[in-house]
């Protein structure tokens, strides 16, 4: 049962990252674009974890963690360098 | 019964997740874009998590999948906060349909001192040091 539901979910967050690179190939500022790369990052991870649960593999929630950690540091240097135009002052 | 458990709370956040990327593409501005996508999919993610703890049931694999969604509870409205900040420093593009917007008196107000900060030190700065110094360049 566990992985009929993993295999939906999977389709719906395929679909939600698809909805994601809508918004960023469109998106009409620079922020817009800098959330819809963030929202694609969350959904990435979120696959990541249901790849884990689908596979048995224990490993890659350790990539999961990473992964949480690394997009939030790449959303905000974005945003400092385009608060600022410098990232490192 | 864990299993059912774990089941629901995948199917409950993969339908987070896709409602914060309908609200990322229906929305009319940046900041109602960033509230959707922000809040949404933290709580997806919390779904998804928990469903991984208690897919595999052993404690590694749940201390990882809570320090994962720890770190996502404090980082997510974090980032959101700074996107937004920078959004409305480098111009603000509300919709045309908001009605409070309570940061744009606010930053004025803040730029207005901050520039009659800067003017009252530049004047006091040359009245003291032009008549003694007329060769020295600005302070470095």
């Amino acid at each position: 049962m566990i992985q009929g539901a993993v295999q939906i979910a999977l389709v719906i967050l395929i679909a939600s990252t698809a909805l994601s690179f809508y918004r960023l190939a469109k998106g009409p500022t620079t922020p817009d674009r800098i959330i819809a790369a963030d929202n694609i990052a969350t959904n990435l991870t979120g696959i990541l974890a249901l790849f884990a649960i689908q596979t048995g593999e224990k490993l890659i929630i350790i990539a999961v963690v990473a992964l949480t950690i690394l997009s939030f540091v790449a959303t905000a240097v974005l945003a400092k360098f385009l608060e600022r135009g410098q990232i490192v002052e | 019964m864990s299993d059912f458990v774990a089941a629901a709370a995948i199917l409950i956040g993969a339908f987070f997740m896709f409602v914060a990327s309908v609200s990322l593409v229906r929305f009319p501005d940046l900041y109602t874009r960033m509230h959707g996508a922000t809040k949404a999919t933290t709580f997806g993610m919390g779904g998804i998590l928990i469903a991984t703890a208690l897919a595999f049931g052993t404690p590694d694999v749940a201390a990882q999948s809570m320090l994962a969604l720890v770190f996502l509870f404090l980082t997510a409205p974090v980032s959101g906060h700074l996107i937004s900040r920078a959004a409305y420093r480098t111009g603000p593009n509300l919709a045309p349909i908001t009605t409070v917007d309570d940061y744009g008196p606010y930053l004025e107000a803040e730029k207005a001192a901050a520039e009659k900060k800067a003017e009252e030190e530049s004047e006091g700065g040359e009245a003291g040091e032009a008549p003694g110094h007329p060769s020295a360049g600005p302070p470095t």
